[in-house]
């Protein structure tokens, strides 16, 4: 036996010092433990320069969804077009990667760079052919994979065949994924020394997944396997059965299992033009206020959900999706949005887009304002933003951005078209949102009409599992009744290494005029000088400023009336007086 | 909501409410003027003109006042020649109406009501024994042949005060006129005609107006503030004597010409406004409370109109900087669709009397009138605004005269007609030129 043993046994000191030990390691393995809860690693060591080929050389939708994954790593993230790199961009730069989204030739001056670049360096896609460093791999043509698979043999298979770059590998090269097909496996992603390479251009759906996971090697990530899970309920708005929503809070409370609420300040009815807010439902506020206290946090789903004559909750609010364009006018204004052919000349058509992008500032600007307000005013406090539908231009996240911290739900990452909804398959924090924390929603929702829905969300989760810290998060509505969600959370609480969010103790940032809102390991706090009912204050006040504009237009309407007889009179004494002068 | 959006909500609305007492009050001011029975001429009348140095345009309304349609024994025409360095006097005396010369003691200010008071207590006790009205003008004016009748029709009706239409001499000069004009015209019947049908008292407007005698012995015209009209006008209330309108006599006045001197003038009356505001307001408070006065409380809310003005302008430009901004924490209260209401009602509030009263019935020079009177009204914002801390400044500041038209032409341009019997004028002033060139002969000689 040891010395260091034997004093152990003789002193008898034997339990304090493991379980010392064990409370070391625990800090290590758990890093959840820690006074602030992140789930976005956020390795400040690392500092990356994104070179990319695109079509017009400018960042596109591909891009950012390449940034989507490289921002679960660092913050620290430089985009550049190859042909506008230079030497002083790499400066600092401990991990390099060339993004080929088009097949073109690079600029020798890159390629030099790159050949000189001491860091980690990573190709995906498109010209790799062009890079020395890469001539372990030899990417000429494409061949159709249906399945990928990582290097422990676990494997997904994709909905449909997809072509990947026929890379031969010559050894000591390691290959990390793998693309199978009836004829055996081909590289998907492949590593030598320093040097990775992913033989594909597009990065959408089960590519992105299987790079994300590849992405924990190259970033040299010891994370482990721990998936952050969250559950929203949506679309929640004063119509709402309060009834419904008690039933799921005292349900998920039972549970202790925290979740997300997609709160809808304003109801809409399309037909009536009616708007009923929070403080016209006191029974829906109760219902959310102990939601809040037990387990909920309140997510703003949009200010009304809907545009033009849309429904709450079924209309998009942030985009037209009639013209699949921006909100360029009031809702009800011109049902159709101008496009570049619209207009005579360039010169017109830029005025009006800087036109739209005013109006549109101000239409979000002015709804995010109202929302965290009358949210706040009925003692419910948002912590993130969710776009509805997911829609929104690029502006418009930007916009968010300078009111909340964190962003829940998926993105649109083009701005031309709705339809580009992309996904992060871990928590991130992409740098086109302009430092918002992105929870994205991976596993989807439980139609109404579908009664495989629960069945469907749980195959998209085991999706997840392939990234080890990918994120498994989906949406209900609390409309359904309880029975499909008492089914939906007993199936995720079944993934194994599952670990919920906590909205409310993750660092969250609020900021509206008269309000701030923060949330972290300190808890959860509201500054607000938003008058205590201050909901019941704007309706006296709208009462007041409706019976004002009665008296004052009743009395400019009589007056008008007053003026037209008063005039008439006058002329009619004028022609009398006329006739009276000629007899 | 929060404190200052709620509290910007509710002052909004009491501005507009305040408002609507005005648009309330303004709905009497359609059709025409009650006419008063005709009576025939008793009450006898002291016009007294204050005059500095207007030589130019004093003998105009001398002559004017001499052929009133009036007995001449039953009214007498007194100038006061206040400190004047040039032949005011000796033209007047000329002329045939009475002169009495008044030269400030060093530790006196100077101004128009000054030398009324310093009259007045020349008159003394014959103010009462000898008239019964006593109507006071400025030495620019004009006045209709009828005004003494209108007058002798009011006090015999027993009426203390009367205040008469006040009409412009020079409208068509240039904008600044045709704004005063149009704003004189706009309150002859929106604010004094309908506050009268109404039976709430009108306010002096410093010339054209008629003061029982004995009235006037026992307030005095006290001269404090740079608006002793105003002034008067409250004394008057808060002693249960309103004032009342006659719409059917005219005087004319001649309006400044520059919009500096406008300004100067306005000035003045925002600063004498803003004085009698804090000296009497309280009184005017304390008398609607105890003793149900309604027309005090009218005469409080003509009083505070000016903070009103300042606030609503302040207000209006928070609203404009809340809105380029998107502060979006307070709105406008009144809706677009609102504004274009109001806007077309102000331009009939404008159009009515110039048509009605004036004549004027085109609908270029209507417009010309409201755009002018709406620069004009915006420029009174930053001089209440100034006047307010600048009130305790009594300097009086003349306004310049040099408008000299005779009632005849007068007559001739506004349809009018006034004129008992012509004196030639010219032939006068012939004769005080022949005059003025022989002492000057002699003091060369």
């Amino acid at each position: 036996m040891s010395l260091l043993g034997r004093l152990f046994i003789r002193k008898n000191i034997v339990p304090p010092v493991v379980i010392a030990i064990v409370l070391l390691f625990s800090c290590i393995l758990f890093p959840f433990t820690g006074k602030a809860v992140s789930f976005a690693p956020e390795n400040k060591k690392a500092h990356i320069l994104v070179a990319y080929s695109t079509k017009d050389g400018k960042v596109n939708e591909k891009v950012r969804m390449l940034d989507m994954l490289l921002s679960h790593f660092s913050t620290h993230i430089v985009f550049k077009s190859a042909n506008d790199v230079k030497q002083n961009d790499l400066s600092g730069i401990t991990h390099l990667f060339y993004y080929g989204a088009v097949q073109t030739k690079l600029p020798q001056s890159f390629r030099t760079l790159g050949n000189n670049f001491k860091g980690s360096y990573t190709v995906i896609g498109a010209n790799v052919g062009q890079l020395k460093d890469f001539d372990f791999v030899d990417a000429t043509s494409q061949i159709p994979v249906n399945a990928l698979m990582l290097s422990n043999g676990r494997q997904r298979s994709l909905p449909e065949t997809e072509l990947i770059y026929n890379t031969h590998v010559d050894p000591p090269a390691k290959i990390l994924i793998k693309g199978v097909n009836t004829n055996g496996d081909h590289p998907l992603l492949v590593a030598k020394g320093s040097r990775y390479y992913f033989a594909r251009s597009d990065l959408d759906d089960l590519f992105s997944l299987f790079l994300a996971e590849g992405l924990h090697h190259i970033f040299n990530e010891k994370t482990l396997a721990v998936h952050p899970a969250y559950l929203r309920l949506e679309d929640v708005h004063p119509m709402a059965d309060p009834k419904k929503l008690m039933a799921v809070a005292k349900f998920l409370e039972k549970k202790h299992i925290p979740y997300m609420v997609a709160v809808i300040p304003v109801f809409k009815d399309p037909k009536t033009h009616k708007e009923y807010h929070y403080s016209d439902a006191p029974k829906v506020v109760k219902a959310l206020k102990y939601m809040q206290e037990n387990g909920g946090s309140i997510v703003m789903h949009g200010y009304t959900h809907q545009y033009r004559d849309s429904e709450t909750g079924e209309g998009f609010e942030f985009w037209d999706v009639k013209n699949n364009a921006p909100i360029s006018g009031d809702a009800g204004a011109n049902e159709k949005t101008p496009n570049q052919q619209t207009f005579n000349n360039a010169k017109s058509y830029k005025l009006f887009l800087q036109k739209q992008k005013r109006f549109e500032g101000h239409y979000i600007n002015q709804k995010l304002t109202k929302g965290i307000q009358e949210l706040t005013a009925q003692g419910l406090y948002p912590l993130a933003f969710e776009a509805p539908h997911y829609t929104m231009s690029l502006e418009g996240y930007n916009i968010v951005s300078h009111y909340f911290s964190t962003y829940v739900g998926q993105i649109q990452t083009s701005n031309k078209d709705w339809h580009v909804m992309r996904t992060a398959p871990f928590v991130t924090r992409p740098s086109f949102l302009n430092g918002m924390l992105l929870l994205p929603e991976t596993i989807g929702y439980v139609p109404e009409k579908e009664k495989n829905g629960v069945e469907m969300m749980m195959k998209n989760a085991s999706g997840q599992l392939i990234v080890k810290d990918g994120i498994v998060a989906g949406f209900y509505h609390p409309y359904l009744g309880i029975d499909r969600l008492k089914k939906l959370v007993n199936q995720m609480a079944k993934i194994p290494d599952i670990k919920w969010i906590d909205l409310k103790k993750l660092d969250n940032k609020v900021l509206a005029a008269n309000v701030t809102i923060t949330s972290g390991s300190n808890g959860l706090h509201v500054q607000s000088t938003l008058l205590p009912h201050g909901d019941q204050l704007k309706s006296l006040g709208d009462k007041l400023q409706k019976a004002t504009l009665l008296v004052v237009l009743t009395l400019v309407g009589l007056g008008i009336v007053l003026f037209i007889f008063g005039m008439v009179r006058n002329k009619v004494l004028d022609r009398e007086k006329e006739l009276h002068g000629r007899v | 909501m929060n404190y200052v959006s709620f509290s910007l909500i509710i002052f909004q609305c009491l501005l507009i409410l305040f408002w609507g007492y005005w648009l309330f009050i303004s709905l009497f001011g359609f059709w025409e003027p009650r006419k008063l029975k005709e009576k025939s001429p008793k009450k006898r009348f002291l016009l007294l003109i204050p005059a500095h140095n207007e030589e130019t345009v004093i003998g105009s309304l001398v002559e004017n006042l001499l052929n009133l349609d009036y007995p001449d024994k039953l009214y007498d025409i007194l100038v006061i020649a206040d400190n004047c360095t040039d032949t005011t006097p000796d033209l007047v005396h000329m002329l045939g109406a009475s002169v009495i010369k008044h030269s400030s003691p060093p530790d006196e200010p100077k101004g128009k009501p000054y030398a009324i008071r310093y009259a007045l207590e020349q008159i003394g006790s014959d103010l009462t024994k000898k008239y019964d009205g006593v109507a006071v003008f400025d030495a620019d004016n004009l006045v209709s042949a009828n005004y003494l009748k209108e007058m002798n029709k009011h006090f015999l009706k027993g009426d203390k005060v009367v205040q008469c239409f006040l009409d412009s001499k020079n409208p068509e000069d240039n904008w600044v006129t045709l704004a005063y004009s149009t704003s004189f015209y706009f309150a002859n019947r929106f604010f004094q005609l309908a506050k009268t049908r109404l039976g709430l008292s009108n306010f002096i407007g410093g010339t054209g107006f008629c003061v029982d005698s004995k009235l006037l012995e026992e307030i005095g015209w006290t001269a404090k503030s740079l608006t002793e009209d105003l002034e008067f006008t409250i004394q008057c209330i808060l002693r249960g004597i309103p004032v009342n309108w006659c719409h059917t006599a005219r005087v004319f006045d001649e309006k400044p010409e520059s919009f500096k001197a406008s300004c100067v003038q306005r000035m003045r009356w925002a600063r004498g406004h803003w004085d009698v505001t804090f000296r009497y307001s309280h009184k005017l408070l304390m008398r609607a409370f105890f003793k149900c006065d309604i027309k005090a409380i009218d005469a409080f809310l003509y009083l505070i109109n000016p903070g009103k003005m300042v606030l609503a302008a302040l207000t209006s430009l928070l609203l404009f900087f809340d809105f380029t901004h998107n502060e979006l924490w307070v709105g406008s209260v009144i809706p677009w669709y609102a504004w274009v209401l109001f806007i077309i009602y102000y331009f009939m509030f404008i159009a009515y009397p110039m048509v009605v009263d004036i004549g004027i019935k085109s609908f270029g020079k209507i417009l010309k009138a409201c755009l002018s009177m709406s620069m004009m009204f915006y420029s009174n914002v930053p001089l209440y605004f100034w006047a307010f801390f600048t009130k305790k400044n009594k300097t009086w500041k003349r306004t310049d005269h040099t408008k000299n038209i005779s009632i005849s032409e007068m007559n001739e341009k506004t349809g009018m007609e006034g004129v008992k019997k012509t004196i030639a004028f010219e032939e006068i002033n012939m004769t005080m030129n022949q005059v003025a060139l022989s002492e000057e002969k002699n003091q060369t000689i």
